[in-house]
């Protein structure tokens, strides 16, 4: 912003014109946005009357809010780190074997597939009259039990697996192989190679790839959806789905309550993860 | 260089003034005119095109304009819509042939049909019959024997098939007395062509023989000649080369617009009307529809909308298309026994500049009359009926609600607002609906108190009546006074059944075999105490509920033959299992009628319209000798309701949506015409009794029961002791059962599971608390 202004100072006001158009978008299309729902959020669904905190005192108190909070925490941290180390390792594995770098676009095939063709193999598997119950002799709604979570967090780290390992397996080609080589012939063994050379150089990749994994998780609500529509197996009963069945209802002044608290949640979220990376960087 | 500068930044310049310009220079692509001042609507079928075809084309003029013609006195119904010389000419029911020179202004009569066509004509029994432009008249109707003393014998009938000749010669055609023709047409030359259910006849007008020309069709409904080709109008539409002999190629654009309407078997006056004039290398087809009359020219690419349906009596599912004819620039169409004239008129707007929304999740026949007489009588008023779920959009409920939301919450929603399957409450409370309290009290009309009472609400914009429904239907328990006397509910009904399943072990009890089928059925009775005042399940209401509909379905089953079990999953599939129908108390006691069962449940309607509910109902429960009782849940005894109208608040034609509503609720709408289900309106009740007293019979229905023996029900007016049942059930209604549908469905889909043993009573409602608890704590 200072930069901005000794510019604009300086004469190049003129370059203000080259900015403008994109600048009117972001004002039109999401500052405007965001301050609509900012303003909806202390008032009354239609009629727009002032009511203070009182959406936000709705939102705390309601027990599907708290339900849908507390299930999309506990999705985040299960299905984050579980895929951050398994596409670590992977990439890890890879690394060793140059061989399977070859089909390297073959790990992304996952993320290509549709959502609606993926909630199919859902069903097929894991419905009463699946694959699954087929194969084990039962007769059991994997969807509709506590099983859910787990296919919900399944899903997820299958479709991203090969993407997040790319990330890592490009964070580690970025390691001068000197460093590794020096160690070894100091007689380090892998496991402290790993500890002390590598993990510390991925820090840069591991902020990335962390708040790209994050941004995806929730799209898992896409297949949750399309598996049980609105109102699925309490487990998975994720934030999406309450906004979403809000705004049905035409709940408004809930739905951007909630929106503004969730905007506050993940905007610090990712403030802490930046400043414990930047923390660990400068040590 | 500084001249350079300039240079370039005036191209820039010019370059950014052009793409501006471009970019609002586009062809509009909706706005089409179709040379006759019509908007073009080539392709144009969703309700959302039409709108926004409305706001384009405002400057737009010209339109069709309806109006009537008068018919000659004493002519109540027309057989046949035929042309002259430069003149129009139909036969009404009586065989007579009149003529009008002056485009229906008046009439002058010409000729009486040959005797032997007067008599059958008299009482429509005519299969069909048709006119040549010569003057021959091919028809066929149906005889019934008669013994010396004149009594008619309805059991067994044969069909006559006659050509009469201009000059008086009566022809026998050469068919069989038991083969059924449903439609004959005549092409340029006058040749007369038959279609029967599978064979397609050309008739030789000199003898009467017949020539096959194809055995391979499908059902025939209708034939129409166009040009060289004869359309043959089933449950698809097929093509007969008249010059090759031999059918022809599929003309798939018009194929695939009357697919709606196709093969229908139910609703015969809706089925589209084709209209070709006879002319030199004329292929050009009048195609007349529920959405208007299109033009088309055969095996072309377009189906060009002349007429807008929702704009004239054609969008009418009461007015039945018998036939259409062209003469000079003006269309007549003849609706049963109402003849319209359609005339081109330059000076008024293609469409009118208001437009009025009308929105509901599901298309409703009563909804789209109104909106058709409505628009009738508002000719500055451009309606639009919107129905998400009933299109073939395959947009899901939670789809068409969050559009609804979107559309709500910009200030854009719909005029009038269907509330039917829509959280009437939580709308009422965020101020979505207009107070109906002051327009409903200056009617003047007598609606059901109970009924308003239902519908007060006390909300943040303060107390008041947000919607009225049209309809209401209540539950009745039905079967010889003695054995249903003093049962109330489904308590008592349980223990009714159990009795008589002890008494009579073989034989259905109550019409339904399928789990869901018997749920929705007894649901109407108690879904009203499903749920409690502060808007939560009432589990133990449930539980009662469940455990009683699995006593009387056990008791039900337990007896019912394999016979009897078919034949209801086929009456069920014929109307498609729609709960509209099938619950309704005169479709149940056609099935007491039909099974012999000792009782019926169902829905009563008060309509006594033509074949309405409950003129049918009273007749038959004279007949087997039985009366009828309110059934109550916990609550009390309660109506459901259909059609709930409500009226946006931030509607932009507020007055013309109240208007609207009145006019739905209205004993002058919903006493002329036939209405699916009774009104909320005391008037109308009281106009319809008016009016059945001073008719006779007018409705008569055969058929064969489960033991192949012949019913015949002749449906008249019920009688003062039946009509003082009917207002002494309608009084008796405490108000109207209110449930969420997502509750609803919930108790039906688990419920399902407890009547066939599955999952214990006890579960159920622990799954259905699981369920419903997320939906209701939001």
């Amino acid at each position: 912003m200072k930069s901005f202004l000794i510019y604009v100072r300086r004469g190049g006001s003129r370059g203000l014109w080259f900015l403008a158009p994109s600048l009117l978008g972001v004002v039109y299309l999401v500052l405007a946005p965001t301050a609509d729902v900012l303003r909806r959020s202390f008032a009354t669904a239609l009629s727009g009357q002032w009511v203070g905190l009182d959406n936000y005192r709705k939102v705390l108190s309601n027990d599907a809010f708290r339900l849908a909070l507390g299930n999309t925490l506990r999705f985040l941290s299960l299905s984050l780190p579980l895929l951050l180390i398994l596409g670590l390792l992977l990439a890890l594995v890879i690394c060793r074997v140059p061989r399977l770098e070859r089909f390297k676009a073959l790990y992304l095939l996952p993320m290509a597939i549709p959502a609606a063709t993926v909630v199919l193999v859902w069903r097929l598997v894991f419905s009463r009259q699946g694959f699954l119950n087929a194969r084990l002799g039962t007769y059991v709604d994997y969807m509709g039990e506590s099983t859910a979570l787990a296919i919900l967090v399944g899903s997820y780290v299958w479709k991203n697996l090969g993407y997040t390992m790319v990330l890592w397996l490009a964070g580690l080609k970025a390691i001068p192989a000197e460093q590794t080589e020096a160690a070894r012939v100091d007689g380090a063994g892998r496991i402290r190679c790993f500890f002390q050379i590598t993990l510390p150089n991925l820090k840069g990749s591991a902020y990335t790839i962390t708040v790209l994994s994050l941004l995806n998780a929730f799209k898992s609500f896409r297949e949750a959806y399309l598996v049980s529509g609105a109102y699925p197996q309490q487990d998975i009963y994720l934030l999406q789905h309450l906004f979403q069945n809000w705004y049905t209802k035409l709940d408004m002044d809930k739905l951007a309550a909630g929106a503004v608290l969730m905007a506050l949640a993940l905007g610090a979220l990712s403030m802490l993860l930046q400043r414990l990376w930047n923390t660990a960087e400068e040590l | 260089m500084k001249k350079m500068r300039t240079m370039m930044r005036r191209i820039l310049a010019l370059g950014l003034v052009s793409m501006l310009l471009l970019s609002g220079c586009g062809p509009s692509g909706t706005g089409e005119n179709d040379g006759n001042g019509q908007p073009g609507a080539a392709g144009n079928t969703g309700e959302e095109q039409d709108v926004s075809d409305a706001e384009n084309t405002e400057k737009a003029m010209g339109r069709y304009v309806e109006s009537s013609i008068a018919l000659p006195e004493g002519v109540e119904d027309v057989r046949d819509l035929s042309l002259g010389e430069d003149c129009l000419e139909f036969t009404a029911m009586d065989g007579t042939l009149y003529r009008s020179g002056d485009q229906g202004q008046s009439w002058q009569e010409v000729r009486k049909a040959p005797e032997e066509l007067q008599h059958p004509l008299d009482v429509d029994t005519v299969s069909y019959y048709q006119r040549n432009q010569a003057g021959d008249i091919l028809a066929g109707y149906i005889q019934f024997p008669q013994d010396e003393e004149g009594n008619v014998n309805y059991d067994v009938f044969s069909y006559v098939h006659v050509l009469f000749l201009e000059d008086g010669t009566r022809l026998t055609v050469d068919l069989s007395e038991q083969e059924y023709i449903s439609s004959a047409v005549c092409d340029a030359n006058g040749t007369f062509y038959l279609g029967g259910s599978e064979r397609i006849y050309r008739v030789n007008g000199e003898d009467g023989s017949l020539e096959v020309l194809t055995e391979n069709a499908d059902r025939c409904d209708y034939l129409t000649v166009c040009g060289k080709y004869l359309i043959i109008q089933g449950e698809t539409l097929q093509y007969y080369d008249l010059e090759q002999n031999k059918m022809a190629d599929q003309d798939p654009v018009l194929e695939e617009f009357l697919k709606p309407w196709l093969g229908t078997w139910g609703d015969v006056g809706s089925r589209p009307y084709l209209l070709w004039m006879s002319g030199e290398g004329n292929d050009s087809l009048f195609v007349l529809t529920r959405k208007g009359l299109y033009s088309h020219v055969l095996y072309g690419s377009t189906m060009e909308q002349l007429i807008d349906g929702s704009l004239c009596s054609m969008s009418d599912s009461n007015q039945s298309f018998v036939n259409m004819m062209q003469l000079g620039e003006a269309f007549y169409v003849l609706y049963g026994g109402q003849l319209k004239k359609y005339v081109y008129d330059p000076a008024i707007p293609a469409m009118p500049d208001n437009i009025l929304r009308v929105w509901g999740l599901q298309a409703d026949e009563d909804i789209q009359r109104v909106v058709g007489a409505f628009a009738r009588s508002h000719p500055d008023l451009y309606i639009t009926y919107e129905h998400p779920l009933s299109d073939d959009t395959g947009m899901t409920r939670e789809d068409a609600m969050k559009v609804l939301s979107t559309e709500l919450a910009a200030g854009n929603g719909p005029d009038v607002l269907l509330l039917d399957d829509l959280p009437y409450d939580t709308y009422a409370e965020k101020g979505v609906l207009a107070d109906l309290t002051a327009t409903l009290d200056s009617t003047g009309e007598h609606y059901m108190d109970a009924v308003r009472e239902s519908y007060r609400r006390d909300t943040s914009q303060g107390q008041g009546q947000y919607a009225m429904p049209m309809s209401l239907t209540l539950p009745v328990l039905m079967g010889a006074e003695d054995k249903i006397q003093g049962v109330s509910n489904l308590e008592q009904l349980a223990e009714l059944i159990e009795q008589t399943r002890e008494s009579q072990p073989e034989g259905t009890l109550l019409g339904f075999n399928r789990p869901g089928d018997a749920l929705k059925l007894l649901a109407c009775v108690s879904m009203g105490d499903w749920m409690n005042e502060s808007g939560g399940i009432d589990s133990e209401s449930i539980k009662n509920f469940l455990t009683l509909a699995k006593r009387i379905y056990s008791a039900q089953i337990s007896g019912s033959t394999v016979k009897e079990m078919e034949s209801m999953d086929q009456l069920v599939s014929f109307i498609n299992g729609i709960p509209q129908i099938w619950t309704q108390a005169g479709y149940q006691v056609q099935n007491a009628l039909y099974f012999d069962q000792p009782f019926a449940l169902g829905m009563l309607n008060s309509n006594m319209s033509v074949m309405g509910d409950y003129s049918m109902t009273s007749e038959i429960l004279e007949m087997l000798d039985m009366t009828m009782v309110p059934l109550a849940g916990e609550k009390g005894f309660a109506g459901q309701a259909a059609n709930i109208l409500a009226v946006n608040e931030a509607s932009k034609v507020k007055d013309q949506a109240l208007e609207f509503v009145t006019y739905a609720l209205s004993k002058q709408f919903c006493s002329e015409g036939y209405m699916n289900r009774g009104s909320t309106n005391w008037d109308v009740m009281e106009e319809q009794i008016r009016k059945s007293k001073e008719e006779g019979v007018f409705a008569c229905m055969s058929f064969e029961d489960i033991n192949g023996e012949a019913q015949m029900v002749e449906v008249d007016n019920p009688s003062e002791e039946e009509l003082a049942v009917l207002k002494q059930i309608l009084e008796a209604c405490h108000g109207v059962s209110q449930c969420d549908s997502r509750v609803y469905d919930t108790v039906i889909q688990v419920g399902s599971r407890v009547l066939t043993d599955e999952i214990t009573v006890e579960d159920a409602v622990k799954e259905i608390e699981k369920k419903v608890t997320l939906y209701l704590a939001e």
